[in-house]
This record gives structure tokens, sequence and C-alpha cells, in this order.
């Protein structure tokens, strides 16, 4: 086990590296016309050589999707009519929050269910325990394979190590659809009327969220503390403090003075300058009170840019006022933390080829710069950011993706360790008395839930 | 020609018979057996099920099953901190919400059980959050209690009094839970001692207002020792669905925050579909039934006893 953690960790470092190479290229590369263009651009890239593939191939037939709510889903879903036009197949798309959609997945695939043809995966979350269970079916051959792929698809196209990241023990995973840091948002109106910069290092940010708090308004820093949830945000100010999740034996490794200052000083930060009840908040709750002016920091994915942006639920002060900053830096250093999402085929599926009709065409050219145009950063090297996106936010991400470290510990059993970390970042925000003995609870939780796996 | 046809005839009407004079024998076990086959598949399964479950070693696409004896039911009592809190949040939850409706249900049973305009208005208007779905009502109050956003703290602010922290704080989260269970289901301790006052003989109150007794002490010496095996009756179902809650707790928290309302059932739920830890899990379930069934038989006894 120690190895396989190890080897993932090496094909995690490869994603980041690969993403460096990426950021050279789209920073150079100008955007091409058709890609620029909002709405219908996809259609422009229909060429000779997809029309000779023979899309039509499972005319009539159905794909099943379990989907996980999140930006990638939100900009696919209005384009999958597209898919089923092409193909004259039916997708039975199902998407589910997160806590139900992980549960309905694998209470199926324990079941041995033939149904699931499709399902979105994260590889940090279920990657080894997944691949253990044998739930994955090896997509590479797939992507090689052209009597099944288009010629237009260009496998090469994805970053060699994002690749690598998605492979374990030689089976490739999934297919990448989306990739995000830790982004820092921000209102640039109120830092200004309180005549503060923003906040490079953790110490700034108490100074600045002391200095604009309001606790009858607009509240000074909001990130997650709804336990499990909360353990991905924490990983910046854990890497940032100069502790890890884990130990050298993979071991829980942030129960030493550095991982329990970033635990105090997360929990500091939301007792004292979050929204009420931040023990319960998550992006669910976070995403809106931002949007609607009542937050004027707050960090979560980069992912989350086209929701951000979108007028119907942001009021215009806050969609004016939108600045993208890194995360602050602490006494470790200058870290950032990221969670990529990919396609995953069952093994299980009694429509295998189907089901790669499906994630080929989610994964296309084509639709990931459709996808790309709603701010949901794919994972071709060849696609670039449409101009209408701030370039403060490229500039992040493109700066972060090379810093950036798993968000969640490399272990298999995460649901588990996610729980026992989650209980001792509420412990943190509720007081900083019992927040050291919190966290030594939640590594000896951690322990034995490895050591069980084991 | 006609006895070509008939004999087949002949054959089916002797196979009808046959079997008619069959089933005439067997008639006890041919009527059962429908309900006896729905129960092996889907009572008498599931419970064997889970009690070999409760013996094996098996995580779900980590380690297949594996007996390991006892091994389950010692890890939950002697090294799982999670599974005492968990015992410990069931019985507060299930005290304070139980407690609440009895009282609060008796009171109303009383009021309703009077003679005044509306009376039958009353008494719908009262039982309708017992006929909400669950989970719909558990939605409904997870928007309330939240603290920014919720009404609640709008109402506590309008009337000059200090926002509260309702699920989100460890403090507060099982009250707050159990207020939800009290406003759903005091109707239901209502409604069976209701049931139970218009049953009663006039005479008592007779003698008793011949006595001179007043209101007060009509209601606590002659109506409550009277409907008591009434109230618990009631009480006894409360508490065996109370000790059982599950959807409202895992809607409204999710058992947070952190593990302040992890209830059995909802740490059961946690280790079974969410670590896929099954044989643990059944061990955990095992344990809670057992406890379920010791207090329910404490309960009946002390009602032989008192009654």
């Amino acid at each position: 086990m120690g190895r396989r953690s190890f080897a993932l960790i090496l094909a995690l470092a490869m994603i980041v590296s690969a993403c460096s190479a990426e950021t050279g290229e789209t920073t150079t590369t100008p955007a091409p016309a058709e890609t620029t263009t909002t709405g219908g651009g996809g259609e422009t890239t229909t060429t000779a050589a997809s029309e000779a593939f023979d899309w039509k191939r499972f005319e009539g037939e159905t794909v099943r999707v379990i989907a996980n709510q999140n930006p990638w889903e939100a900009a696919i879903s209005p384009l999958i009519p597209q898919f089923e036009e092409l193909t004259g197949m039916t997708v039975e798309f199902e998407s589910l929050p997160e806590e139900q959609f992980r549960q309905r997945l694998q209470v199926e695939l324990t079941a041995q269910s033939t149904d699931v043809d499709v399902f979105m995966s994260a590889v940090l979350q279920d990657g080894l325990r997944f691949t253990q269970a044998g739930w994955y079916e090896d997509l590479a051959a797939y992507a090689q394979n052209p009597d099944i792929t288009s010629p237009d698809y260009n496998f090469d196209d994805f970053g060699d190590g994002l690749i690598e990241g998605h492979t374990i023990e030689g089976t490739l995973i999934g297919i990448p659809i989306l990739t995000d840091v830790e982004m820092f948002y921000y209102r640039k109106d109120i830092l200004e009327a309180a005549n503060v910069e923003v906040p490079t290092t953790i110490e700034e940010l108490e100074e600045v969220a002391a200095a604009i708090d309001d606790p009858n308004g607009t509240r000074a820093y909001g990130s997650r503390g709804r336990g499990a949830a909360a353990v991905t945000q924490l990983s910046t100010y854990l890497y940032n403090f100069g502790a890890d999740w884990t130990d050298d034996s993979g071991m829980a490794g942030f129960n030493n003075p550095d991982g329990i200052a970033a635990f105090e000083t997360y929990g500091r930060l939301l007792r004292e300058y979050g929204p009420d009840g931040a023990v319960n908040n998550s992006w669910e709750e976070l995403l809106p009170l931002f949007q609607q002016g009542q937050l004027a920091m707050w960090n979560d994915s980069s992912a989350f840019l086209g929701t951000i942006l979108d007028p119907e639920n942001t009021q215009q002060v806050v969609l004016d006022n939108i600045g993208y900053a890194r995360m602050p830096t602490g006494p470790g250093g200058e870290n950032n933390a990221f969670f990529p999402w990919a396609l995953s085929m069952s093994a299980l599926s009694d429509s295998k080829e189907q089901a790669w009709y499906f994630i080929q065409w989610a994964t296309s050219p084509e639709v990931v710069a459709e996808l790309q145009l709603s701010g949901v950063a794919g994972a071709r090297t060849s696609t670039p950011f449409p101009d209408d996106i701030p370039q403060e936010w490229v500039e992040v991400v493109q700066y972060d993706l090379e810093i950036a470290r798993p968000k969640l510990p490399i272990v298999i059993p995460v649901p588990e360790v996610r729980d026992a970390i989650g209980a001792a970042i509420v412990a943190c925000i509720e007081s900083e008395e019992d927040c050291a003995s919190a966290v030594e609870t939640a590594a000896e939780g951690f322990n034995a839930a490895v050591a069980a796996s084991g | 020609m006609s006895i070509v046809k008939s004999e087949p005839l002949n054959t089916r009407e002797a196979l009808t018979e046959r079997l008619g004079a069959w089933v005439d024998r067997h008639l006890p076990a041919v009527f059962l057996s429908p309900t006896v086959a729905f129960l092996i598949l889907m009572m008498a399964f599931p419970i064997v099920f889970t009690l070999w479950l409760a013996f094996q070693n098996w995580i779900g696409g980590i380690a297949p099953a594996e007996f390991v004896g006892l091994e389950n039911f010692r890890q939950l009592i002697f090294e799982d901190p999670r599974f005492w809190d968990a015992l410990g949040h069931t019985f507060s939850f299930t005290a304070l919400a139980v407690g609440a409706q009895v009282v609060i249900g008796v009171g109303v049973a009383h009021l309703l059980h009077r003679e005044f305009v509306g009376r039958g208005i009353a008494r719908s208007v009262f039982l309708l959050p017992m006929i909400a779905t669950p989970v719909a009502v558990a939605l409904v109050w997870r928007l309330m209690f939240q603290p920014d956003l919720g009404i609640l703290n709008d109402i506590l602010a309008s009337l000059g009094f200090a926002g509260l922290d309702w699920t989100a704080s460890q403090a507060s989260v099982i009250p707050a839970l159990a207020l939800v269970d009290t406003w759903e289901w005091t109707s239901f301790i209502a409604l069976i001692v209701l049931a139970g006052l218009s049953a009663l003989p006039e005479w008592p109150y007779e003698a008793a207002l011949v006595d001179g007794a007043n209101g007060w002490q009509t209601f606590w010496h002659v109506t409550l020792p009277m409907v008591r095996p009434v109230i618990i009756v009631a009480a006894v179902f409360r508490l065996i669905e109370a000790l059982k809650t599950f959807d409202l707790i895992l809607v409204v928290t999710g058992g947070g925050p952190g593990f302040a309302s992890e209830t059995m059932n909802v740490y059961a739920y946690r280790l079974g579909f969410q670590y896929q830890r099954l044989g643990y899990s059944a061990a955990l379930l095992i344990v809670f039934f057992l406890i379920i069934l010791g207090i329910t038989a404490l309960l009946l006894r002390f009602r032989k006893t008192s009654s």
C-alpha cells in the first residue's frame, strides 16, 4: 500500500509539471477565432474527418451516466442534446449532490450492477479504493482504438503528467475533465473602502479581516467549515504552515505544532470573521453569500468562476468588484492545492463501447473548448481560455497549477479519514482550547482507518 | 372424433380435481405460503444475513468478507469513542424529544377534549404536522435553522432577541433536532391520549365535583391516573420511533457539526454506505437492536406492574 501511494504522489507531481507545460503554451498561443465566439462556437469545428467517423454506430442505444453536481456537470448537461443528435443515442444523465452521488455510485458498484456505464470520478477521493475493487475500465485501449475513436480525438493533447496521474497500476482510470486550484476571491470595493491591500500572507489575512469585518453586515472572510467538506480547503493552510496530511509511512502527519497551528488559525479566522453557523457552511452556503454581497473574502475552487459571473444570481455590485488572488502564504511557504475530476467507465458496464462514445464526446476538443467558455478549466493543452474570462483569474490558475499539491491525503479510506479530520476542523472553529486535542483525536481516527484498510 | 376430443378434456378435468383435492388437504399451508415466502425473503433472510455479517470483516472494495468472530463487537465496545458518543446522542435526543412530546401532548389532548367552538377544526389543524412527509419537514427546518438566511433568527431579531446557533453549534444541535421531532410528533401522543380521555367514565368527575376539587386537582388526581396506561402506550410507541430516528437527522444535520448529532442510525449509515465497513456496521446495528429490545421490555414490565 505504501508503495502504491508513493506511486500516486509521484504521478500527481507529474500532473503539476505537465500543467506547467500546459500553462506555458496557453499564454503564448492566441485564442483561435472559433473558441472565442460565444454561443454555437462548438459547431464550427465539425470537420470532414469527424464526418467520416461513424458516430451513429450505436443509434437507438442508451448510456447511463452518474454525475456529481459541480461546475463541469452544470456546463455539460445543456450540451447533452448535441451528443444525442450526433449519435442517435439516449443519455440517462443522473446528477446528484456530492454526498448522495458518492453513496449511490458505491452502492451500485458494490452490488456489481451492470447498469452504470459512465461516472464522474475524483482520483484523489476514489482512485486507490476503486482500483483495488476493480471498478475502473482501462480507458487507454479505447482511446487508442481507431475503430471506436474519432481521428479528431487527439488523445495526445492531454498532458502526459495528467494522464499519468490518472493511471493507477497500469490502468487509465478516467479521462480528466476538470482541473482546479484554490482561488482567493475578494471584493475590491470593500478592501479599497477600508484602505487595505489584498492579503498575501495568512498573518495579513487576519489583519485585513479584523479591519473590514462587520458582524451585522458583510462578514470579512468565509471558507468551508462543514466537517469533511472543509478538508480540501484546509489543505492549503496546512501546507502553508509547513505540515502535510501524511508522514513518510503514510500515517497521520498533521498532529504536530505546525499542523495544529494551521487548524487553530483556520478555526479562529472562521470563528471571528466568518458568517454565522461557520461549522455548517460548505460551498453551497458560501457561494450564495458571496454572490449576495455578504462576504468580502472567500476561498474555494477556481472552478466556481462561471457560477460567480452569472448575472442571474450575482449582484451587480459584486460582479463589478470581484478580485482574484493567490492564496495567502504562510511560514511554510507558498503552496496551493488541487482536486481534479475525471470521467470514468465502469468495468462492470454491459455497454462499454457505447460508454466510450459518451466519454469521447465529452472530452473531445470541441466540447472542452465549449466548456472552457464557462470557465471550466479542462485538461487539453491545446485549448486556451477565451478572452472574456478575467485575466486575473487565468493568471492565478496558471501560476498555482505549478505549485499545487493534492487537496486530500493519499490513502485508501478517504471518506472515513475526511470525517475524522472534519470533526477536528469543527472543534477548532468552535473553540481554540479544544483544538489541539481534537487534532490528536483526528490523527488517531486517521491512523485507525488507514490501518484497517491496509 | 368425439372420443379423441374428450380424452384430453377428461385428463384435464382429472388434473384439476386432483389439484383441488390437494389444495383442500393442505388448505392452511396454501393460504399461508405467500406470506411465509414474503417473510422469509424480506425479514428472515436480512436478519440472518446481518447476523452473519456482524462476525465478518468486510470492507467493500477493500477487504473481502473474512470471519473474525467477536472482533467487531470488541472493537465497537472497547475502542470506538464514536460508538459511545452516538449512543449518548441517541439517548439525549430521545429523552428530550419524547419528554417534551408527552408533556405537551397530554396538555393538548386535555384542551382538545373540552367543548369549544371550532374544536373540530382545531383538532384537524393540530394533526397536520404528523401527516407531512418527514424528509420535506426536515428540509424546511434545515432552511429555517440557517443562522444567516433562516427565518427563526429573523423572528428572534424582530422580537429583540439575539439569534441562536440552532444546528450550527455542537451544544445546541441535539435540542434543535428534538424541537423538530416534537413539532412533528406531539400530535401523535395527543391523538392517542385524546382517545383515552373520551373513553373515561363520568362518575369519578362527578365525585370530584361533589368533593369540591378544583380544575388542577381534578386533572392531577382523577384524569391523569386514569389515562396513565394510555399515556405509557403512546410514550412507548414514540420512544421506539424516536430511538430509530434517521431521516430527520440525516437531512437536517447529516450527523454534524462534526459528529455532534451522530446517532446510532446515522453512524451505522456512515459505516455501511460511506466507509463500506459492512461487517462492523452490522455489529453496531445488532448491539443497537438489543438495546432497543431491552428498553422496550423494561417499559412494558413497568406498565404491567403499574396497572
